[in-house]
């Protein structure tokens, strides 16, 4: 996921406002340099000053895998116990800082349960990775700021205002959800918003629908299961409020729950999240409005197939290809056509159409005779020659040069 | 059936050729030694790899010396890393020894390839590929994975440094005796 410094400030103005995990706001969000672009599931820094020790997931979704910390960054207070846990997923990982720094769990190991705790005692930034996984986005930061933390306290009332942005970075959760067209349902105005469990999408009925939908903090949501599917369940992605249980396939099934907490509540059906059936309640933030002019545009996006200037040009020539043996069947017609009617020897108007009898050849008497033996074909004698020194050349060169003179298995 | 006189050389000379071509490979089993990799290696459980407590010198990867100019390198190939050979622990190799590669995966299925030399095995879970070689002129040699392992396998690479026997540092390689007691009771328990 590359930021543009702008993309970045608005994203970071807005993950500011995420009053249910206690994000930073602009002003006091760190400068990464670039760290987390690559980063998929980084969406602002976690503020998490003011407790004792806070906890990373180590093999959390992201990355296309299960190839990230979760938070990726955090926001300590000096002294506090970072504990890194791993979950199991994604194979071995470990957390070794970038460069010189005080991180480093040793080599990669995979199983769950596994910790790895490190005291930050002094103020600073510490940007670690997970080195196998390194090149695919798995890096995370502490950094250790004095402060007090902005976790539910009267300090983000000014920012209340504002709740999630237009259009939330759902950080590619979305990617792999046939259902989901980019827009954010918007039921503000609503009181109550049902959900429905085992709507048709991700080839099957295994979506939810909306798949995104924004209500305003205080909504019951309810999830309603049609029945179709399977069992599904409604469990939040990481920690989180929601959790219907094992999964149940009965229609009519409901689940609810009432978002107190601006932010962006991630979720699964636990046995169908491979397919794509994920979705979010995005739970404060814009007003009206926008959902409806983005709900207008959404209905077009469905069936029609949109074709770019350069996919005109291949579609086309292959078209063309495919059809090209016609075309050129109907051009020689024409030519045929086209021509004045000729007369033949015997004085009969030939054909209009179709190709003009060959004439035969007349034989003429051979020169000379020659016996299967008399004539060399030295042409050929001397190419097939040719051919068998360049074979053995190249046999040569491949097998004694190339291959014997490199250092070989020798058992 | 009459057959032309030049078509009976080349005919001749084609048979020829065939018989040179097989030749050539029994000259280089046979005379140069070059060797393939087969199952010798044995076989070990690749979840015990993962968690590092196969009890082998799995467990702690890495150069043992086994014996005058004989050298046994451990390699855990896991998603995406050689463990060593990966980032800036590449393998250290002294030039003119015999060194024998035993590499296993604790994952998936990667390869084992050391760069413009013929040193090529799968690596597979489960399973110990082992190739020996002997590296006669310093050089840093390239290794990549070459089987596909995962969304980043393009990135999944080391190195292989193969440095005069006369710098080649003991200190840095774990050759205490405990891991020669190991290697020769893995071998007897083969």
């Amino acid at each position: 996921m590359a930021l543009s410094r702008r993309q970045f400030v608005g994203a970071a103005a807005g993950t500011a406002a995420l009053a249910a995990t206690g994000t930073a706001t602009a002003q006091e969000e760190p400068d990464y340099g670039g760290w987390f672009d690559d980063v998929s599931n980084f969406d602002g820094t976690a503020d998490k000053r003011g407790q004792d020790t806070v906890t990373i997931t180590v093999g959390a979704q992201g990355n296309n895998g299960a190839f990230a910390f979760d938070p990726p960054a955090v926001m300590v207070s000096p002294g506090t116990e970072v504990v890194w846990e791993w979950n199991g997923e994604g194979g071995g990982h470990n957390v070794v800082s970038d460069g010189d720094g005080p991180l480093d769990s040793g080599s990669p190991v995979s199983e769950a349960g596994t910790t790895y705790s490190h005291t930050f005692d002094s103020e600073g930034m510490f940007k670690y990775v997970c080195v196998p996984h390194k090149s695919l986005g798995m890096k995370g930061a502490v950094v250790v700021r004095p402060g007090s933390g902005g976790s539910g306290d009267g300090g983000s009332g000014g920012q209340q205002q504002q709740g999630p942005p237009e259009n939330p970075d759902y950080g590619g959760w979305f990617d792999s959800v046939s259902n989901y067209d980019g827009t954010t349902v918007d039921r503000t105005d609503a009181d109550s918003v049902e959900i429905s469990v085992g709507a048709q999408g991700n080839n099957g009925a295994f979506a939810f629908d909306p798949p995104a939908v924004r209500v305003t903090p205080g909504t019951e949501v309810t999830w309603s299961w049609t029945g179709e599917g399977g069992g599904h369940n409604v469990v939040s992605d990481g920690d989180g409020p929601l959790d219907s249980g094992s999964p149940v396939s009965e229609a009519g099934t409901t689940y609810s729950h009432t978002f107190e907490e601006m932010g962006v509540y991630k979720y699964v059906c636990t046995p169908h999240k491979s397919l794509g059936m994920k979705g979010a309640v995005v739970v404060g933030g814009p007003l009206g409005g926008s959902g409806g002019g983005n709900g207008g545009g959404s209905g077009q996006g469905g069936s029609d197939i949109e074709l770019s200037g350069p996919q005109w040009l291949l579609s086309g020539s292959v078209l063309l290809a495919f059809f090209s043996p016609l075309l050129f069947a109907v051009a020689m017609r024409r030519r045929q056509n086209g021509r004045p009617p000729q007369t033949g020897e015997g004085g009969e108007p030939q054909r209009a159409t179709g190709p003009e009898p060959v004439e035969e050849a007349a034989e003429t008497e051979p020169a000379v005779e020659l016996g299967h033996d008399e004539y060399d074909p030295k042409g050929t004698a001397a190419l097939v020659a040719f051919y068998f020194v360049l074979i053995g050349l190249l046999w040569v060169f491949m097998y004694f040069v190339e291959f014997l003179g490199r250092v070989s298995i020798i058992g | 059936m009459q057959v032309h006189r030049f078509e009976k050389v080349w005919l001749g000379a084609a048979i020829l050729l065939i018989v040179g071509f097989i030749a050539t490979i029994a000259y280089g089993s046979v005379g140069v030694g070059v060797g393939m990799v087969d199952d010798s290696g044995g076989q070990i459980s690749a979840q015990a790899v993962q968690n590092g407590n196969t009890g082998t010198q799995f467990d702690d990867p890495g150069v043992v010396k086994t014996g005058d100019d004989q050298y046994t390198v451990y390699v855990v190939a896991r998603q995406f890393q050689f463990v060593p050979g990966t980032g800036d622990t590449p393998i250290r190799v002294p030039a003119g020894a015999n060194v024998t590669f035993r590499v296993t995966s604790a994952d998936v299925t990667h390869g084992f390839s050391v760069v413009e030399t013929n040193i090529n095995t799968m690596v597979i879970p489960g399973q110990v590929s082992e190739v020996s070689a002997r590296f006669n002129e310093p050089g840093t040699y390239g290794l990549v994975c070459h089987e596909y392992c995962g969304a980043a396998h393009h990135t999944m690479g080391g190195s292989v440094e193969v440095v005069p026997p006369e710098e080649y540092d003991m200190q840095q390689e774990n050759i205490d005796q405990s891991a020669a007691d190991a290697q020769a009771q893995e071998e007897a328990d083969q």
